[in-house]
């Protein structure tokens, strides 16, 4: 009988029924995409703050005054992969490793001191005991370097500063003398900083140019971390055992420096903590908008849909007046009504769930250019809220219902 | 249910005349009276002033018949505005807020004097006056000498490094004599917050306090910092800058390079593109990310406004058959329905604006500890918007029931 009800009231009101599945479908997509969202909007936009450069500087350690004043220490080239090798490899998203020495470039005669550098732009290293390659170099750690030609790949190539080019009124194209050698200009590069008064290299050809066989000045790391808290500013040495272990798998800028300095044989790898310390504010304040954003939506389209289904169902107060004229007690309005409500909210949230998979990708290959993970926990979710705001949507009728008497409903007074 | 009593109508005429009243506005009647002479006249005055209190009976009375029903619409178009509003609100002062985030970045801009000469201290006043200029501070960069071996100084406000992110072990330095040093010092020299250092400079020995290291992650780290006035005397240049460090809005950039150019003219200057890319990418991806999660939330609250609408004017088909069967024109009756549905709008739009302004004031408080400064035409935008949210969600039914045969209608079929 009840279950006939319902069936007649899906069949007969096509419409009506329809409008409150769609809203309650949608409310429930927009809550599942949303949730979905706040799951990984952490890692996401950890990601993108990514494009505020490298967060550790490996530098060869110092040992006297002399290393500052200017005696020179490298570090080995060989260790540069070995980043991917420590316990938060997977956070390594970029290395970029540099070679600086002093030079002399002329153009037309005209000799200047330069800063000569040696670098990889984008360069696949093997991983050691994986097949696949992992890409290095100034394109992973600063992406806002603009480069204009083609990056030097010979060592006879150079690329030129900005500010330098056009002191020396040179392009790419033409050809200088680096330490009395013809080089090609095969570019030039602006960066905005220091950059742009130096000349770059491939790092193994300037490495051979130079014969600096397997040596690097410096290497910027950027790294997927954890926002430094209260805990991560303790002094490592002073910890207790368990108080290392558990600082030491954190994902902290810091403990991610120290264990790239572990793999840098000579090294001192030290957070650039402006940049740390930027991305940790800007991940905290942007991770908490996203979360009360969440919540003001989840909670306006809650309400939105239950206005929706007390509209719909208020309209069939006159039929409620007849069945109770015709002797349902008060159980059996209240059971047609919730299992109407049930009715909708399973099938709404069922669309809603399919729907959000779709808007989740959407949302996050539109924003983060990457999927987002769909989690299993969602589907009961989806159903659940959409249950829960399809019956709070019948309270209002149901009371409604209860309270009518039939033979004023009836008469349309 | 809405009773239909028309105590004014049943006395004043005959169905024709009911009519005519429905089908003159009262502006227009207004009009036309002005034009027309003696007992026409007369006649018609009374009859627009009859038009008007009909309708504006008929409106009040379905108002306060229909309050919960009237509160429920203008409820629904309150949450489509206010979502929308509070979206709005927060795109647009998101930008400011993420700028004073990333204010721990320091210095977008770089104003460096040519090799071989300084900039003055008027320079940097004039800088600091200009427009969008939030910050300007000196630097002065010379050498001196610890144990015959050579070392950077960096002279600025050491005030200004509070909040730029920096690692300090020991004190900030408040006094004259007291000085930091960079972290890498600590492993060349042994030092200590609290040891005294003897900087040699122009043949002459002075005794610093070291009252802190500082990590920076930079080139910084193996070099002292003093105060301005300190590395005049250190390096014996009253009065001259070897740099001046910029910070212009985000955003206003280049005319801010611009103006420094024009009054700064023999220096060379830079805008640094690291942090402008990495706010500007940052920002791209949150508004994307806003605008997307607008667009599906408005779909909902959309849905929730037609829904709540439709029900209200297809539960009144009788009414609008029955004010057919008096006569009443379709202009005469979409009228009545504009009004309300006008009504609605701004009910909903004005406090849909109340409601969004405090959501995204107490989300922006939440997430930046700061309120925002919406854009002025906010008010004026929600407004319009719940007009066009309740007037458009109102047509198509109104429509739809202006099609019924009275008759039919009245019959209860």
């Amino acid at each position: 009988m009840l279950l006939n009800i319902i069936k007649k009231s899906f069949v007969n009101q096509k419409k009506a029924m329809a409008l409150m599945v769609v809203s309650i479908a949608v409310g429930t997509a927009l809550t599942a995409s949303l949730i979905t969202l706040s799951f990984e909007i952490s890692g996401k936009v950890s990601k993108e703050l990514r494009s505020f450069g490298a967060n550790i500087l490996v530098e060869p350690k110092i040992e006297g005054l002399a290393d500052i004043s200017g005696q020179k220490r490298y570090l080995r080239l060989e260790d540069v992969i070995r980043t991917k090798t420590i316990f938060w490899r997977h956070n390594i998203v970029g290395v970029a490793p540099f070679l600086e020495t002093d030079a002399e470039i002329s153009h037309n005669g005209k000799p200047l001191d330069v800063k000569l550098v040696g670098a990889w732009h984008e360069k696949e290293l093997p991983l050691p005991g994986e097949t696949k390659s992992f890409t290095a170099g100034i394109k992973t750690v600063s992406p806002w370097w603009r480069l204009s030609g083609k990056w030097p790949d010979s060592t006879d190539a150079i690329m030129a500063g900005s500010s330098l080019a056009a002191r020396l009124g040179i392009k790419a194209g033409d050809a200088a003398l680096l330490d009395g050698k013809v080089m090609k200009v095969s570019g030039t590069l602006e960066t905005g900083g220091d950059e742009d008064n130096q000349v770059f290299m491939d790092l193994e050809s300037m490495q051979e140019f130079k014969d600096m066989k397997g040596k690097v000045s410096r290497v910027f790391v950027s790294a997927l971390t954890t926002p430094m808290d209260a805990f991560a500013y303790k002094d490592p040495g002073t910890m207790s055992k368990a108080e290392y272990e558990k600082w030491y798998c954190t994902g902290y800028v810091t403990s991610i420096a120290k264990q790239v300095e572990e793999v840098f044989k000579g090294s001192k790898a030290k957070p650039i903590w402006q940049v740390a310390e930027t991305e940790g504010k800007v991940l905290d304040r942007l991770e908490l908008l996203i979360y009360l954003l969440c919540f003001i939506v989840i909670a306006a389209s809650a309400i939105g849909v239950s206005t929706t289904m007390i509209m719909s169902l208020l309209r069939r107060i006159e039929e409620l007046g007849l069945m109770k004229a015709i002797g349902a007690d008060r159980a059996k309005v209240i059971s047609i009504f919730l299992s109407e409500g049930l009715a909708i909210g399973c099938i709404g949230g069922f669309l809603g769930y399919l729907l959000s998979i779709a808007a989740s990708q959407y949302i996050g290959m539109k924003v983060f250019s990457a999927g987002l993970e769909q989690k299993a926990i969602l589907f009961p979710i989806s159903i659940g809220s959409a249950i829960l705001i399809a019956v709070a949507g019948t309270v209002l009728p149901i009371r409604r219902a209860l309270s009518i008497k039939p033979g004023i409903v009836l008469k349309g007074e | 249910m809405f009773k239909l009593s028309f105590p004014q109508a049943a006395r004043v005429g005959n169905p024709s005349e009911n009519k005519e009243r429905f089908r003159t506005d009262s502006r227009q009647s207004g009009d036309k009276s002005r034009n027309d002479k003696g007992v026409i006249l007369i006649a018609n005055r009374n009859k627009s002033r009859t038009a008007t209190k009909w309708f504006l009976f008929f409106f009040m009375r379905s108002i306060s018949q229909r309050k919960g029903r009237v509160v429920i619409a203008s409820l629904s178009v309150m949450l489509a505005v206010a979502v929308v509003t509070a979206m709005l609100g927060i795109t647009f002062g998101i930008r400011e807020k993420l700028g004073a985030e990333l204010k721990a970045y320091g210095a977008n801009i770089i104003v460096a004097p040519q090799k071989g000469h300084y900039l003055d201290y008027e320079t940097l006043e004039s800088i600091s006056r200009l427009n969008h200029v939030e910050e300007a501070a000196g630097q002065v960069f010379g050498r001196v000498f610890i144990n015959k071996q050579g070392v950077e100084i960096i002279g600025l406000e050491v005030s200004r490094l509070k909040d730029r992110g920096w690692r300090l072990f020991g004190n900030w330095p408040d006094k004259k004599g007291e000085i930091l040093a960079g972290v890498n010092l600590k492993d060349a020299l042994r030092l200590e917050p609290g040891r005294t250092l003897a900087l040699e400079s122009e043949g002459k020995k002075t005794d610093f306090t070291v009252s802190g290291l500082f990590e920076k992650g930079g080139p910084e780290d193996s070099a002292l910092i003093v105060s301005l006035p300190e590395a005049w005397e250190l390096t014996g240049a009253a009065g001259r800058l070897s740099a001046v460090l910029v910070r212009g809005k985000s955003g206003e950039l280049e005319s801010v390079a611009k103006s420094i150019r024009a009054a700064a003219p023999a220096a060379s200057v830079k805008t640094l593109r690291q942090v402008a890319f990495a706010e500007e990418s940052l920002l791209v991806k949150i508004q994307l990310l806003m605008a997307l999660v607008t667009v599906v939330v408005l779909s909902a609250t959309v849905i929730s406004v037609a829904s709540t609408m439709g029900a209200n004017v297809l539960e009144r088909r009788e009414e609008i058959g029955l004010m057919k069967a008096l006569g009443a024109t379709r202009k005469g009756i979409s009228s009545f329905y504009s009004a309300e549905a006008i009504l609605i709008g701004l009910a909903g739009g004005l406090s849909g604006f109340l409601f969004g302004y405090f959501s995204a004031q107490a989300v922006s408080k939440g997430a930046f500890n700061s309120f925002i400064a919406a854009p002025s035409y906010l008010p004026l935008f929600s407004l319009a918007m719940g007009l066009a949210v309740s007037v458009t969600a109102a047509y198509f039914p109104v429509r739809g029931a202006m099609k019924y045969e009275p008759a039919v209608i009245l019959r209860g079929e």
